[in-house]
């Protein structure tokens, strides 16, 4: 699926190669044509990090992903809303935030892409258009760099239709072929920054991209199965999973929201109010639906009291066919930071399998009201239809 | 300067604040750019007080000439916006974002028997579906109405209630939870006012809103009426923050109380199973 549509998106717009020892002058190159330049670099204590940079010797080039993801900068931990100045006995003056700066996201991996494109659909879609994840969208130009191989352990794209490489998504999109880098561009932003690169491009010739093809279609081999996600997805949405299995996922969590801090697709947040000599603003700031308060009403009752049900609502959100059919995605990206960071070792794949080894079958899968669930890199269990 | 954006309050005055009872007032609050808001009985609004926060409440009466909006608000110790409401005074300013949800399906009760049952502060939402039947009453078949409070000082709308009582159009029964030196009506729960009470099952629409405790003891006695699930209607309550489905904390199941509700038929209700 994924090397079809990258052959028609092929066909509209002009691919380019880069000779890998010329990346930094096109960094550097790209870096004046936004005002902010993100990409990812090393903390002073050796992490890799987005973070701003200045010079292009600063971007790290061979780099596993963030812990935290680059969508913090389209969906930040903490951001104002509106603000707002009071004057006593008079109305206070309320103003939306103002639009932010331009920034170019250098490196973001095709999960993230992926991610973004999910939130993309979440925030603007549906009946009620959110203006401030849309001007800080809008500000942003994405630069994948394709992963072809696996940045750790962890990553499972392939089994999530994140990648190994991005389908859509971005604007300009790397992908590192031994002494070349294979430039594609998907969007006007794209073409522009090619534009900027100017002689540092050529046009790449078409056995390039069916070389990648190759390497794509190999990569599948070397990602790690993580499992049938698709038919967890299936299982989940009709109400197929029995009560006990909750139970057992719920015990062994501590409700810390790891997951869904690290996550690149959770996008809950809670709204806090800041004031202070007449000035305030009301910032929406990230929430995790595992934390107990999270469903806390005023009155004091909580539907959600207890783990098993915050866990099953984490794992249904995600997996649910209805989240594949509103965005064109499962609710997962496949990054495996919740691999990572879960102290308990029940992440995403996990209850993925968990689900599907529970050992519950729909009796008709033709029958299926959520057949059209699949993902690229399903692999069929023995016995699974 | 209405709809500056999906989060930012448009401002409104308080113009009244009454007390209802040691727990709840009942705030008039008036736009202050002056433009119609038209609302849906059971629809909510989020209300901001400026410095404290934002919060969610139902709008209790139906949209007037006067373009006034009106909400019950119970108090809570440690709310930091029902605080800061029940101590605002009449001048006060507010931010008002909605109306959001779906409110009463109205096409779901008109040409029907309505059976309205509240709890409590259920009471408040209800009181606005009340009067849109009582404004358009030949369209609608007998309104009754069922109110039941844990003690006599927590009712609601107490004129209101002996209007009510004296009308022909609607049958009020009220009910306290346990005795009481100041009430000489029923006592008992709300599901005894379910006793001996009689309805044409075919033709009568329920709605319900209450704490959560109540709705499985009340959704037993409609289905002994043998209401249809189909028709029976009942008022989620979630935590909110932001009313337009984004923020999360309201979803179940992929459903949003703020977008697909609060209103919901116990057959959706039943899909959602989170009670």
């Amino acid at each position: 699926m994924i090397a079809v549509e990258q052959q028609e998106r092929a066909q509209d717009r002009a691919v380019f190669r880069l000779p890998a020892e010329k990346i930094r002058e096109f960094i550097g190159a790209l870096m004046t044509a936004t005002e902010h330049f993100i990409a990812p670099t090393r903390s002073l204590h050796g992490d890799l990090v987005f973070a701003q940079v200045e010079s292009a010797d600063e971007v790290e080039l061979e780099y596993e992903n963030a812990l935290i993801s680059p969508v913090c900068f389209v969906l930040p931990q903490r951001e104002a809303v509106f603000t707002y100045a009071m004057t006593e006995g008079q109305p206070p003056e309320v103003r939306p935030t103002a639009d932010v700066e331009s920034h170019i996201i250098f490196g973001i991996r095709p999960c993230d892409v992926a991610a973004i494109e999910y939130l993309d659909r979440f925030f603007l879609g549906g009946e009620f258009a959110d203006d401030v994840y849309a001007r800080r969208r809008e500000a942003k130009t994405l630069v994948a760099m394709a992963c072809i191989n696996p940045q750790n352990d962890a990553c499972w794209c392939t089994c999530s239709n994140a990648g190994p490489v991005a389908a859509s998504g971005y604007d300009l999109q790397l992908t590192l072929m031994d002494e070349i880098y294979l430039v594609e561009s998907a969007s006007d932003r794209g073409d522009r920054l090619v534009e900027v690169a100017g002689g540092l491009l050529s046009e790449a010739d078409p056995a390039l991209t069916e070389e990648r093809e190759r390497r794509v279609e190999a990569a599948f081999e070397t990602f790690e199965r993580r499992g049938n996600i698709a038919q967890a997805m299936r299982w989940i949405s009709g109400d197929q999973t029995p009560e006990g299995l909750w139970q057992e996922l719920g015990a062994k969590c501590f409700s810390c929201g790891s997951c869904s801090l690290v996550c690149p697709v959770c996008s809950c947040f809670d709204t806090h109010e800041y004031a202070e000599d007449g000035v305030g603003a009301r910032i929406r700031v990230w929430d995790s639906c595992h934390f107990p308060g999270y469903s806390l009403e005023a009155s004091g009752f909580n539907p959600r009291e207890n783990e098993p049900e915050r866990m099953f609502h984490y794992a249904h959100h995600k997996l649910c066919a209805d989240t594949f059919k509103k965005y064109g995605r499962p609710g997962c990206v496949g990054c495996g930071r919740c691999v990572q960071v879960c102290p308990a070792q029940i992440d995403l794949p996990r209850i993925a399998q968990t689900i599907r080894e529970c050992g519950w079958a729909c009796k008709d899968c033709k029958a299926c009201p959520h057949a059209e669930v699949t993902v690229a890199g399903d692999r069929k269990g023995p016995g699974e239809d | 300067m209405a709809h500056e954006g999906t989060y930012v309050p448009r401002t409104a005055q308080l113009v009244q604040s009454i007390e209802e009872n040691s727990l709840e007032r009942t705030f008039t609050f008036e736009l202050l750019d002056g433009e119609p808001l038209r609302y849906n009985p059971g629809q909510f609004m989020l209300v901001t007080v400026f410095g404290a926060g934002e919060a969610p409440f139902t709008l209790c009466s139906m949209p007037g000439s006067d373009g006034l909006l009106r909400m019950t608000v119970r108090r809570y110790p440690g709310g930091r916006v029902t605080e800061a409401l029940h101590e605002m005074q009449p001048g006060g300013h507010v931010g008002i974002r909605g109306p959001f949800g779906n409110g009463f399906p109205m096409e779901m009760l008109r040409g029907r028997d309505v059976l309205v049952v509240a709890g409590g502060i259920g009471m408040a939402p209800q009181r606005g579906l009340i009067e849109a039947i009582l404004n358009d009453r030949e369209q609608f078949g007998k309104l009754t109405v069922f109110y039941g409070m844990a003690n006599p000082e927590q009712m609601l709308y107490d004129d209101l209630m002996q209007e009510w009582l004296e009308r022909p159009e609607i049958d009020l029964f009220m009910t306290i939870d346990r005795p009481h030196p100041d009430w000489s009506g029923h006592v008992g729960l709300i599901t005894t006012l379910f006793e001996d009470f009689e309805v044409d099952a075919l033709m009568t629409s329920a709605t319900v809103v209450g704490p959560p405790v109540m709705y499985r003891f009340v959704i037993k006695e409609l289905e002994n009426l043998s209401l249809n699930p189909e028709y029976i209607f009942l008022s989620l309550e979630r935590r909110m923050s932001c009313g337009v489905g984004k923020c999360g904390h309201c979803a179940i199941k992929g459903t949003y109380v703020c977008i697909d509700g609060p209103v919901f038929s116990l057959t959706k209700y039943r899909q959602l199973d989170e009670e």
